[in-house]
């Protein structure tokens, strides 16, 4: 298969994406390369066999309908009254499950803190998205969090202790948007969330599901670092950016 | 609530069950109508989906820790037999319920990308708006997506 660019282009050909110039250009090239050819011609097959066999998912009437209640919870009802109710039960009964499931993200048990952040922390990985702003430039991140929150964390390169910046993302803990710091460390990722002092019961290291969480804290704020080190190398962790913060 | 049916399509594809699915769009709704005062115009579908995206991973976080595993750097991970080259005859006879599992086994950055393009039809920039990713992110996991799934058809036949 070819490689890079040229597969790019198969694609963004193939996808409507490339203007006349450029599908000008494709054409010419393909007609000349019969191995790019061969991997149009592959890319155009499941293309075509994807729109041709996989529907589009239709969402359920019922769906549909508890979600045009939600929109419209006041508009007047013409249903018998025990039908009224029968549904009305129901979306209760739904929004009583989004309830708690929302609850568990806002209890402020430490025990369901370290949760929320070790879930935030996957969410990241996960999605293939562990932030929202991408830098290694602590003047990037650092106004990129002042312009979403009043009073943003201190940002600080731990690059020469091995800890490179790799930005920052907004978590919503308790309901509350609150700022995350990304650190890398080789091929691993530390989240540090910064919150108001209070949320913290016994500082030290935990692992749970095989991730290690480290709290600490300094002045008003409680750090909270997640990641899949070592914890003796989430110690260090702290301890540079503790000294990092002290001494800018 | 227009868009409902590309909202239910993403959620589904992203967790592989349709009761997830509604609870996790019921869910993005109630967000999105929350959130309604701070949407500041632009593309309602891109917008939606974004929350869905986001409500979608979030729950696959908190619900399926286990069977997802999670990568720190997903785009400089090397992919066995990606490079399969199954003839362009016989992928165009795959048939759906082949190219169905192909695309849920699909790791989700690659799946989200591929399901948004060629099932809900977004272009690129749609897909970059809803996803986050830059748009040669975008481009370099939805070209990464169909290799996987014609090495995985390749595999099937």
């Amino acid at each position: 298969m070819n490689s890079g660019d040229d597969m790019l282009l198969i694609h963004a050909a193939l996808d409507g994406e490339l203007d006349a110039a450029g599908m000008l250009q494709l054409e010419r090239r393909l007609a000349q390369d019969p191995a790019l050819a061969a991997d149009y011609g592959r890319m155009r097959a499941l293309h075509e066999v994807i729109r041709g066999t996989i529907a589009k998912p239709m969402a359920p009437a019922a769906l549909r309908q508890r979600v045009s209640r939600l929109a419209h919870p006041s508009e007047p009802r013409v249903t018998p009254a025990w039908r009224a109710m029968a549904a009305s039960a129901v979306l209760a009964a739904g929004l009583a499950s989004v309830t708690t499931w929302l609850a568990t993200s806002s209890t402020q048990e430490t025990a369901s803190l370290t949760q929320t952040l070790i879930a935030d922390h996957k969410r990241g990985l996960l999605s293939g998205q562990p932030v929202d702003i991408a830098s290694s430039d602590r003047h990037t991140v650092k106004p990129w969090f002042d312009s979403h929150f009043a009073l943003a964390p201190q940002v600080v390169d731990l690059g020469t202790e091995g800890f490179p910046l790799a930005g920052g993302r907004i978590e919503v803990i308790g309901g509350q948007p609150v700022p995350t710091l990304v650190y890398r460390r080789r091929e691993h990722l530390i989240s540090l969330t910064a919150l108001p002092a209070g949320t913290l019961r016994s500082p030290g290291t935990q692992t749970v599901e095989g991730y290690s969480i480290l709290g600490w804290r300094m002045g008003e704020t409680d750090y909270w670092a997640v990641s899949n080190l070592d914890p003796s190398e989430l110690e260090k962790f702290r301890q540079a950016f503790e000294t990092a913060i002290k001494g800018g | 609530m227009p868009h409902l049916d590309d909202a239910y399509g993403l959620a589904r594809w992203l967790t592989g069950n349709s009761t997830d699915a509604e609870d996790i769009v019921q869910e993005a709704c109630l967000r999105a109508l929350k959130g309604l005062e701070s949407y500041a115009g632009g593309n309602a579908r891109a917008w939606l989906l974004a929350i869905v995206r986001n409500t979608a991973f979030t729950w696959l976080a908190r619900n399926r820790p286990k069977a997802l595993i999670a990568s720190e750097n997903i785009e400089a991970e090397p992919v066995a037999d990606e490079t399969a080259t199954p003839e362009e005859a016989l992928i165009a006879k795959a048939d759906a319920a082949a190219l169905e599992a192909a695309i849920s086994d699909l790791r989700p950055p690659f799946k989200e990308v591929l399901v948004l393009r060629d099932i809900n039809g977004c272009s690129y920039r749609e897909i970059a708006e809803i996803t986050g990713a830059p748009i040669g992110t975008v481009m370099s996991r939805l070209a990464r997506a169909r290799s996987l799934l014609i090495a995985a058809l390749g595999r099937a036949f």
